[in-house]
């Protein structure tokens, strides 16, 4: 019988990072951080303002739900974070296991206290678990594969799914847009020929504690470098 | 070949009963087994219908999907232990969250997706599993993933199983969206007028071509390519020249090396709505140009079966490639502008054991597979 060992090191690099909550977004590389008290709405009017990174244009920003708002903010900043402003043929994965619940009980609810007699569209857009993430392939012009990933482990089987996807030539990079309590970590991976060892980040059990961890691990390799 | 993933085994459960033949043979028949929905009050309109699957029924605790995969895993083919499990599917165990809603409960549900994850585990009896999900191309989308771990060498065999149902929950989201034919889908139709839900399980089993000859179990088709793109243009209508579909279509055919007249038939999505079809005629006349292929819709005889649909697609491919031919289209009384010399009201001979799989879906994502022969 084979046994499934948790995977540490993967043919992978960090090349961006940000993290976005509702009260502040932080970017690794640029070691920027933006703060609001009006939401992630409040946050893109604070990075507009700050002139501090190229903007992206997030048409869809205002009428997208509290998840694609996430996932569009911080797919930019990761991006910019790489000193990208497009990722051209970068696959998005979702992962972090809440999928869209709160969606869907935001639209089933509507629909059955107003006598389940018509859904309202606006509310059934966001309820699947890849929209935020396609939401975010429409605002950065994103045209690799779009999927949200699910399996046993957490941070260690997500890269383990983007080390296998890049190096099937599916993609050139791979942006992960992981969602948890509302809270998005996105990172933007690409293929290298060396191992990189992910151990530490592997304990954390959050997404700010993934990217501190992570944050901290690309410091000591650029303090090695 | 090595790594070169193929297919073993392929069953179904859809409308048309359990079994890959029974549902070939529905697509042959040209029968369109929809019926009334009566699991759930379609308030406001008269009647409308759906390709649920027979003797199929809400139930308090064990959910649609769950009935569905445990009546299918009871048929898969026997399997070596390490066999990977991958699931694709779109709302998962979506009826039981309407019943936490509907009856007021206080204990909330499981992510719906995640639930049927880990029934699908322990229904195959598997202790690693990976959900994908994929809007309406979770089924080609799995199927390329699982492939290209076998073609890696990562793993030697997958069980790729795909599974949606008919729920009041998708029915009164896509009706919003003024997607539903209420009278019934017609894919590729002039007057098409919208989509028909289905329900469906299936279970595709890969293995590497090394492990098939070496476990003697049959090489139905290999799976011989896979791509995969986003339109990224709108959350729920698709790119209308389907730019991102041609080049996934020619992606795959760059890489497999063949050129599209080697092509011999192509299922495509065809939901039956106007902007579906549409962009996949626009998309294939710009790859095949005069060249028109063959083109078959499942959805015309199974319904919208959303997460199941590219596993029911590759089933089917399995069989056309085995009879080489593509059934009628079922639904089709005339030809939508540019499809003329694609569908068909009559079974059409594929012109080679190759077929094109296509799925796309919400947000404009595309995910297209290669099926052929095995040499």
């Amino acid at each position: 019988m084979k046994t499934i060992s948790r995977q540490t090191s993967f043919k992978l690099s960090l090349r961006g990072m940000a993290l976005v909550n509702s009260s502040h977004a932080l970017m690794m590389n640029k070691g920027l951080s933006f703060e609001s008290k009006d939401g992630v709405a409040g946050i893109y009017q604070e990075i507009v303002s700050s002139k501090s990174i190229p903007l992206m244009r997030l048409d869809n920003f205002r009428r997208a739900g509290e998840k694609a708002r996430l996932a569009m903010l911080g797919s930019m900043l990761a991006l910019a974070d790489a000193g990208l402003s497009t990722g051209g043929n970068a696959a998005i994965i979702g992962w972090g296991g809440e999928e869209s619940m709160s969606e869907n009980r935001a639209y089933f609810t509507d629909y059955a206290v107003n006598g389940r007699f018509l859904g309202r569209s606006q509310l059934f857009v966001g309820t699947l678990p890849s929209t935020p993430l396609c939401e975010a392939a429409i605002c950065l012009n994103l045209h690799g594969p779009v999927y949200y990933f699910q399996s046993d482990g957490g941070l260690d089987a997500v890269l383990t799914e983007a080390e296998s996807l890049l190096s099937s030539q599916s993609a050139g990079q791979a942006l992960l847009l992981g969602f948890s309590r509302g809270e998005l970590l996105a990172m933007l991976l690409e293929q290298s020929g060396d191992l990189h060892d992910f151990s530490q980040s592997l304990r954390a059990s959050d997404m700010h504690g993934i990217y501190n961890s992570l944050k901290k691990e690309a410091g000591n390799c650029s303090k090695r470098g | 070949m090595g790594n070169s993933p193929v297919i073993v085994s392929a069953d179904l459960i859809t409308a048309y009963g359990h079994g890959l033949n029974q549902c070939w043979n529905g697509f042959m028949s040209r029968q369109r087994p929809f019926t009334p929905i009566t699991r759930f009050p379609t308030t406001g309109i008269e009647e409308v219908v759906a390709a649920t699957v027979p003797d199929s029924s809400y139930d308090g605790s064990l959910s649609l999907a769950g009935q569905l995969l445990g009546k299918i895993a009871a048929t898969t083919v026997e399997l070596p232990a390490e066999a990977e499990l991958f699931l694709a599917t779109t709302v998962g165990e979506i009826d039981l969250m309407e019943q936490e809603i509907l009856l007021h409960r206080t204990e909330k549900c499981a992510p719906t997706c995640g639930s049927l994850l880990a029934r699908t585990k322990t229904i195959f009896n598997k202790k690693h599993a990976s959900l994908i999900s994929a809007a309406c191309a979770s089924g080609n989308m799995a199927l390329a993933r699982a492939a290209a771990k076998i073609q890696a060498g990562t793993i030697e065999y997958a069980i790729v199983a795909g599974c949606d149902v008919v729920s009041e929950f998708v029915f009164s989201g896509f009706s919003s969206l003024g997607a539903i034919d209420l009278k019934g889908t017609r894919p590729y139709d002039r007057d098409r007028a919208g989509l028909t839900l289905g329900e469906a399980a299936g279970v595709i089993v890969l293995a590497s071509e090394d492990a098939a000859r070496r476990d003697g179990l049959p090489r139905l088709a290999r799976l011989a390519g896979w791509n995969m793109t986003c339109d990224a243009v709108h959350i729920t209508a698709p790119r209308s020249d389907g730019l991102q579909l041609v080049n996934a279509i020619r992606n795959i055919l760059k890489t497999s090396g063949i050129t599209p007249s080697e092509i011999g038939g192509i299922i495509g999505h065809g939901t039956g709505t106007v902007f579906n079809d549409s962009m996949e005629i626009n998309a294939l006349n710009a790859v095949f140009n005069e060249n028109a292929r063959p083109l078959f819709s499942t959805k015309g005889g199974v319904g919208h079966t959303l997460g199941a649909a590219g596993i029911i697609q590759a089933a089917a491919a399995v069989k056309a490639i085995q009879e080489l031919l593509l059934p009628p289209q079922t639904g089709l009384r005339e030809p939508m502008p540019g499809a003329e010399h694609m569908v068909s009201d009559q079974a059409q001979k594929l012109v080679a054991p190759r077929i094109l799989s296509l799925n796309t879906g919400f947000g404009g994502i595309n995910a297209v597979l290669l099926i052929e022969e095995c040499s």
